[in-house]
């Protein structure tokens, strides 16, 4: 399972809070935002019968993708100079460097 | 790999191919000029495929013998041949060609094949599954949610969730006293039919069994993250209990797991929030699935629906 993390640490990079899957083998299952968007904080106390051993639990919004800005390393895709297959309002683009060699 | 992608999700990838004839490599910038020739004949893709799939063939030739080569594919493909030749070695696909390799570099470009996922450098493993696993677990962010649930449960009311699976029902008594939040953002789920049709992803025979994910990933959550609900009186002690899993204590959402066993390392670290009360025999029979165990991985049993009982 540290695999899949590590994969999906990499594509996401630092705007994703990393976690390393712990001792615990239970899944690391979801990619806790820590990004530039704003988070809305959702508290909510609620009565409990048994003894809370933990803080009051609270609700986050987050989000998978931040909001991009214009890379001048690797510019967006062009139609007028990039070989392309797809659809242009696909969700998920690949842009792939190659050589053939 | 990445045209299959494209193939295989026709609606939700797009596949962007940029050239970098790398420097040390004698026969990158015929090839690259050669798929450059065949798309000016609406031919790129196949010309990129047929360099790709005979690069074995071709790796050790000589330029002259590449060059031959590359003629006959263009044959192949049916190219106008005489163009083909022409427009192989003219000046300004030379040019494209090198201006691609001094592009690469100015950008320091570390290696090839090099991929951006959404304009983000990846540098994980490109099988197909794994690049799969990722298309799916952004498309999923469709149906996140901007909000977190509003509370909704009476945390003193007696909850029971019954999961319809393709092998038999499975019945949750829920434990709205001891995680109310954890609870209610379940009961919330189940209502806007996030687990409905869906796999149990990870299936490890003594010791949980995991769903909750629409991607089936592993990787997929609803949106939101709420923090962990650890109480005195709930404990990994026996079969059956359902607990939150999650990538540390404020980062549960919609994947759940049932114990097969006590598996008392977990207590504290995940949110107890259910008791299996019926249907035990039902998990035994799911597929057995672990993603980590490496591919190809099985299909996985599923979730057909899930519904709540309230007293």
């Amino acid at each position: 399972m540290k695999k899949i993390w590590l994969i999906f640490g990499l594509m996401l990079g630092a705007a994703l809070a990393a976690c390393g899957g712990g001792a615990a083998a239970i899944a690391p299952v979801v990619p806790l935002a820590a990004t530039s968007t704003a988070a809305a904080v959702n508290t909510q106390n609620v009565e409990k019968t048994s003894l809370p051993t933990s803080e009051p639990a609270t609700c986050t919004v987050s989000s998978l993708q931040p909001t991009r800005t214009p890379d001048p390393y690797f510019p967006a895709p062009d139609p007028k100079t990039d070989w392309i297959q797809g659809p242009q309002g696909a969700k998920v683009t690949f842009l792939e460097y190659s050589d053939f060699q | 790999m990445l045209g299959q992608l494209a193939k295989d999700f026709p609606q939700d990838v797009r596949v962007v191919y940029r050239h970098f004839p790398l420097p040390g490599h004698d026969k990158s910038l015929l090839a690259t000029q050669a798929a450059e020739a065949a798309g000016i004949q609406g031919k790129f893709w196949e010309m990129h495929d047929a360099i790709f799939a005979g690069q074995a063939t071709w790796t050790g030739m000589t330029l002259d013998q590449f060059e031959a080569w590359l003629k006959d594919q263009a044959k192949t493909l049916g190219l106008d041949q005489a163009k083909f030749a022409t427009d192989l070695k003219s000046e300004a696909l030379v040019q494209k060609a090198t201006q691609a390799t001094e592009n690469g570099k100015k950008i320091q470009i570390p290696g090839t094949p090099f991929i951006l996922i959404n304009s983000r450098p990846y540098e994980g493993p490109r099988d197909y599954d794994n690049l799969a696993a990722i298309v799916k677990s952004i498309k999923l962010e469709d149906r996140m949610f901007k909000i977190c649930p509003p509370m909704t449960i009476d945390p003193k009311k007696q909850y029971t969730a019954t999961i319809k699976t393709n092998v038999g029902d499975v019945v949750v008594q829920l434990f709205a006293d001891k995680a109310p939040m954890t609870v209610n953002s379940f009961i919330f789920l189940v209502k806007q039919g996030w687990y409905d049709n869906i796999i149990w992803h990870r299936v490890i025979a003594g010791f949980v069994a995991q769903s909750g994910d629409p991607s089936g990933t592993g990787f997929g959550g609803p949106g939101y993250a709420y923090s962990n609900e650890i109480t005195t009186d709930a404990h990994f002690d026996k079969a059956g209990v359902v607990g939150m899993a999650n990538a540390g204590p404020n980062s549960n959402g919609s994947q759940f797991f049932i114990a097969f066993a006590p598996i008392p390392d977990l207590d504290g670290q995940y949110t107890i929030f259910g008791q299996v009360i019926a249907g035990m025999d039902v998990l035994g029979k799911l597929t057995p699935r672990d993603p980590s165990a490496g591919n190809p991985l099985p299909e996985g049993s599923k979730i057909i629906l899930v519904t709540i009982t309230e007293k």
